[in-house]
C-alpha cells in the first residue's frame, strides 16, 4: 500500500459514509431477518401426529393376572401382576433405543430384542443397556366406561385403576 | 493504521490462503487474480468496458431475473418441506403455509410474486436485448439460450400453477392438457403427449406428481445450467453489448 492510502482518515460522518452505512445495515438487516424468519418456519405449530391422549378399550377387555401388548397405542396394559389388582399402563418403547420389549410369562419380565435390555414388572432395568426405566402411564376411567390414557404424564409403578 | 494491521493479520496465514489462492489484491495482477481464481467471479470479465456498466442501457433486467430464481429457488426448497404433492395433502399443506406455518405465507407470497416477476423481467430483458441489437452476431448463440431459457420460465410457471391443487389449477391444467391433445395429427401426437403430461386421462394424482417433479427437480436444474452456459457466453462474446465509443 502507498503511503497516501494508509494516511488516518478523520472519523467525521461524510454524505458518502452515510449512505454506505445505510446501504449495508439494509442489506445485511433484510438478510438476517429473512435468516430467523427462516429458522422459526422451520418449527411447525400444528402437528399431524397421533394423540397423545387415547383410549384403550374397556377394563373387561384385559382379563386378570395377565400382561396385554397394544400393538396401535405401543403399550402394555398390566393387571392383577406384582400384588396390585387393578389395572396399570406401562410403555412397550424400550428406553435405550425404541425397540419393542416382549413380554416373558415363564420369568415374569420385559425382554428387549435388540439389545438384551430386561425390564423386571416395576418396570425397572435389571440387565442390559436401558438407562432408563421403562415409564409408566396415568389412565383413568371415561364416562363411556373406556381407559383413557395418557402416555405424557407419568406415574409410579403403583398407580393403578381399581376394577 | 489499526485496519491494516487486522487486515494483514486475517489475510497472512495458512487458512486464508488455503481459501484465496491469492494475496491481497495490492497490484494489477493479484486484482486480476480475484477474478480469475474466484468460482463465482470468473464469469466476469477482468476488465470492463465503461458503457458495459451504464444502468440506463441494460436496466438490469437480466441480472434482476437472475436474482429472481435465486429467491424462487431459496423459498421454494423452503416450501418443499412443509407441502406434500398428494392430492389428499396438496391443498391443505398450501393453506396450512398460510394460515398455520410461522412466516409460511411469506414465503409462500415471495414464491408467488417472485415467479410472476421471472415472467415479466426475463420478458423485459429480452425486449432490453432486441431493442439494443444485443441478439446480433457474435452474441446469436446466446440470444438462442436466452429464448430456451424463457420457454423454461414459462414451463416453471406452468407446472408450479397445479401444485396449490385448487380449482384455478386443475381447471387450467385441464385446459393445458386438452390443449396439447390438440397437436396435429391429434389422434396419435395429440393423444400420447397429452397422456405423457397427465401420467393417465385426468388431471389426478400421476398429473400432480409429474408436474411436481418437473417444476422442482428438472426444470430448475436445466435452467441452472443453461443460465450458467448464457452467463458465460456473455464474457466469451466479449461482454454485454453495448454503445460504441462517444
Amino acid at each position: 500500500m502507498s503511503e497516501k492510502d494508509v494516511k488516518e482518515t478523520k472519523s467525521e460522518i461524510t454524505r458518502r459514509k452515510f449512505f454506505l452505512f445505510f446501504g449495508w445495515f439494509g442489506i445485511l438487516s433484510s438478510l438476517a431477518g429473512s435468516a430467523l424468519g427462516s429458522v422459526r418456519f422451520m418449527f411447525p405449530n400444528v402437528l399431524y401426529e397421533p394423540p397423545t391422549t387415547f383410549k384403550i378399550g374397556k377394563p373387561a377387555d384385559y382379563p386378570p393376572n395377565s400382561v396385554t401388548f397394544v400393538q396401535d397405542q405401543k403399550l402394555f396394559v398390566v393387571r392383577g401382576k406384582d400384588g396390585i389388582e387393578g389395572i396399570r399402563i406401562i410403555s412397550s418403547v424400550c428406553t435405550h433405543m425404541g425397540c419393542t420389549p416382549k413380554w416373558v410369562e415363564a420369568k415374569n419380565q420385559w425382554e428387549c430384542p435388540c439389545h438384551g435390555s430386561v425390564f423386571n414388572l416395576k418396570g425397572e432395568v435389571t440387565a442390559g443397556p436401558a438407562p432408563k426405566p421403562l415409564p409408566w402411564y396415568k389412565a383413568v376411567i371415561a364416562s363411556d366406561g373406556k381407559i383413557i390414557v395418557n402416555s405424557k404424564d407419568y406415574v409410579k409403578s403403583d398407580y393403578q385403576i381399581k376394577v | 493504521m489499526k485496519m491494516n494491521r487486522l487486515w494483514e493479520l486475517l489475510t497472512n496465514n495458512r487458512f486464508y490462503k488455503s481459501i484465496f489462492r491469492h494475496g491481497y489484491p495490492d497490484d494489477e495482477i493479484k486484482r486480476s487474480e480475484v477474478v480469475t481464481g474466484n468460482l463465482f467471479l470468473h464469469i466476469q470479465p477482468v476488465k470492463v468496458h465503461k458503457n458495459t456498466i451504464r444502468t440506463g442501457y441494460t436496466l438490469g433486467l437480466g441480472l434482476i431475473s437472475f436474482y429472481l430464481f435465486i429467491i424462487l429457488t431459496v423459498t421454494g426448497v423452503l416450501l418443499m418441506f412443509y407441502y406434500i404433492p398428494s392430492i389428499e395433502r396438496a391443498y391443505n399443506d398450501m393453506k396450512d403455509l398460510e394460515f398455520a406455518v410461522s412466516f409460511g405465507i411469506i414465503f409462500r407470497n415471495l414464491h408467488r410474486w417472485g415467479a410472476h416477476g421471472m415472467v415479466a423481467f426475463v420478458f423485459l430483458h429480452m425486449c432490453r436485448v432486441f431493442f439494443t441489437g444485443g441478439y446480433k452476431s457474435p452474441r446469436e448463440f446466446n440470444w438462442g439460450i436466452g429464448v430456451i431459457l424463457l420457454i423454461l420460465t414459462l414451463f416453471l410457471s406452468l407446472t408450479g400453477y397445479l401444485l396449490p391443487w385448487d380449482q384455478l389449477a386443475f381447471w387450467a391444467i385441464t385446459i393445458v392438457a386438452n390443449l396439447i391433445g390438440t397437436t396435429p395429427p391429434e389422434k396419435i401426437m395429440g393423444a400420447s403427449l397429452r397422456q405423457v403430461v397427465l401420467g393417465g386421462t385426468i388431471v389426478g394424482q400421476n398429473a400432480l406428481i409429474r408436474f411436481y417433479v418437473m417444476h422442482v427437480v428438472v426444470l430448475p436444474l436445466v435452467a441452472a445450467a443453461l443460465i450458467g452456459v448464457h452467463f458465460w457466453r456473455i464474457r466469451k462474446d466479449g461482454g454485454i453489448s453495448r454503445p460504441a465509443e462517444e
